[in-house]
């Protein structure tokens, strides 16, 4: 065992790191997010302090969005023009998040009530999600079963309709997403989303992607991308911040890094070979897998330090939904390329993987 | 030697850490690309919408 001094007294295994990078590079560049609500506590559970654990996530998600982000433009998964838009609006709705966070805390709000919130959300959002995604899934079926030619992507929300319909100038034209919405609008959903996630602590990927789908009505595959972008502006932005706060260890996020350029590979690539609602599908059980481990995160608050069991359920969910996320996904990717090649795989997957090259 | 880049907080170190990052995101991700095509892997744009030859002219 190859072991790394981070800090004095304190030693990592240098394998565990990279494979902590590698898996959360495949899982975040599937559904487009950073994977901080993975990273902070596999990393606590190696032994680093809170701290440096959000500090060196935060650090190597940036170098990853970005070897993540080249991959979906080549793939022609990201509308740079939404992204850079939709930032302002995100970067004013994280400051009004921590602001309100800060603000319910001052006023004796307990953190139990502010994270008991932020699972309620988390519940719903992953709820939604799944429920959504079985209902297109569902559809899709009865498409197949009447042999008619099953679309990239097909999701039931009504609001952006609504949203686009709203005509409030300066209309915007995104012709990579093929959809017509006001400014405001895209400015809206990115204060919404910016704001959920200032106020829950999070980097807000698993808010954005589903924002962006159900909400603008982008196709789920050029939402994963376009969010991967923009987690690059503001991961550098949290790099700053962090490394003024003395949180970051530089060469524990690089070796992180190396593991995570192959997973973000895989993760980006394992889009061609997916429907939008296999994305949708994926992003929906690792909201509930976060939420999971945010409950535990409350036990621990509610029934006091060292209780050996929870630590030990908090550290099963974490490593645990990481392994399941991927088999998730590299299953996915094997089953479209059995399809493909003229192979046999059960028929509840045949709308979930994309047939043709 | 540069231990002290590891923790520190200066302006310097801030700009190490954003500029390794930046740095390293850029070579590994071109080296990937390399590695896929010797590998033969073609990428290609997706499809995102069926009939986008007929939209792309519409436009």
């Amino acid at each position: 065992m190859i072991t790394f001094p981070i800090l004095p007294g304190i030693e990592i295994n240098l394998f565990l790191l990279v494979f902590i990078g590698f898996t959360v590079g495949i899982v975040g560049a599937f559904i487009g997010v950073g994977g901080g609500y993975m990273i902070t506590p596999a990393l606590m559970v190696l032994g680093f302090p809170a701290n440096f654990a959000v500090g060196v996530g935060i650090t190597h998600i940036t170098a990853k969005s970005f070897i993540a982000t080249v991959r979906h433009k080549q793939l022609g998964n990201v509308d740079a023009k939404l992204g850079v838009l939709m930032i302002a609006g995100t970067m004013a709705g994280v400051e009004i998040g921590v602001r309100l966070l800060n603000w319910v805390r001052d006023r004796g709000v307990a953190d139990e009530a502010v994270l008991t919130a932020s699972i309620i959300v988390m519940l719903i959002i992953g709820g939604y999600i799944v429920w959504e995604s079985t209902k297109s899934k569902t559809k899709l079926d009865e498409m197949a079963q009447r042999r008619e030619r099953l679309p990239r992507d097909m999701q039931l929300s009504s609001i952006p309709k609504r949203l686009q319909g709203i005509e409030i100038p300066p209309m915007i034209h995104f012709a990579k997403s093929r959809l017509t919405i006001s400014l405001w609008a895209v400015l809206a959903v990115g204060f919404f989303t910016g704001a959920l996630a200032g106020f829950m602590g999070v980097g807000g990927g698993f808010v954005r992607v589903p924002s962006l789908v159900y909400l603008i009505g982008m196709p789920s595959i050029i939402a994963v991308g376009t969010d991967l972008f923009e987690i690059i502006i503001s991961g550098g932005y949290s790099i700053i911040r962090h490394t003024m706060s003395g949180n970051v260890i530089i060469y524990a996020a690089v070796l992180m890094v190396f593991g995570g350029s192959v997973g973000a590979q895989i993760g980006a690539i394992g889009t061609r070979y997916v429907r939008g609602v296999s994305v949708r599908y994926v992003l929906g059980y690792s909201v509930f897998l976060v939420s999971l481990g945010s409950m535990f995160k409350l036990a621990h608050i509610l029934i006091g330090e060292n209780i050996s069991w929870i630590q030990k359920g908090a550290q099963v969910i974490i490593f645990g939904s990481m392994v399941i996320l991927v088999v998730m996904i590299v299953a996915l990717i094997l089953m479209a390329a059995i399809y493909r090649r003229g192979g046999k795989i059960p028929v509840w997957a045949a709308s979930l993987v994309w047939e043709r090259e | 030697m540069f231990r002290w880049l590891g923790t520190g907080k200066g302006y310097i170190t801030v700009l190490y850490n954003l500029g390794l990052m930046l740095v390293l995101g850029g070579t590994l991700g071109f080296l990937m690309e390399k590695i896929t095509d010797l590998l033969g892997y073609e990428v290609h744009e997706i499809e995102h919408f069926d009939d986008r030859g007929k939209a792309d002219k519409l436009q």
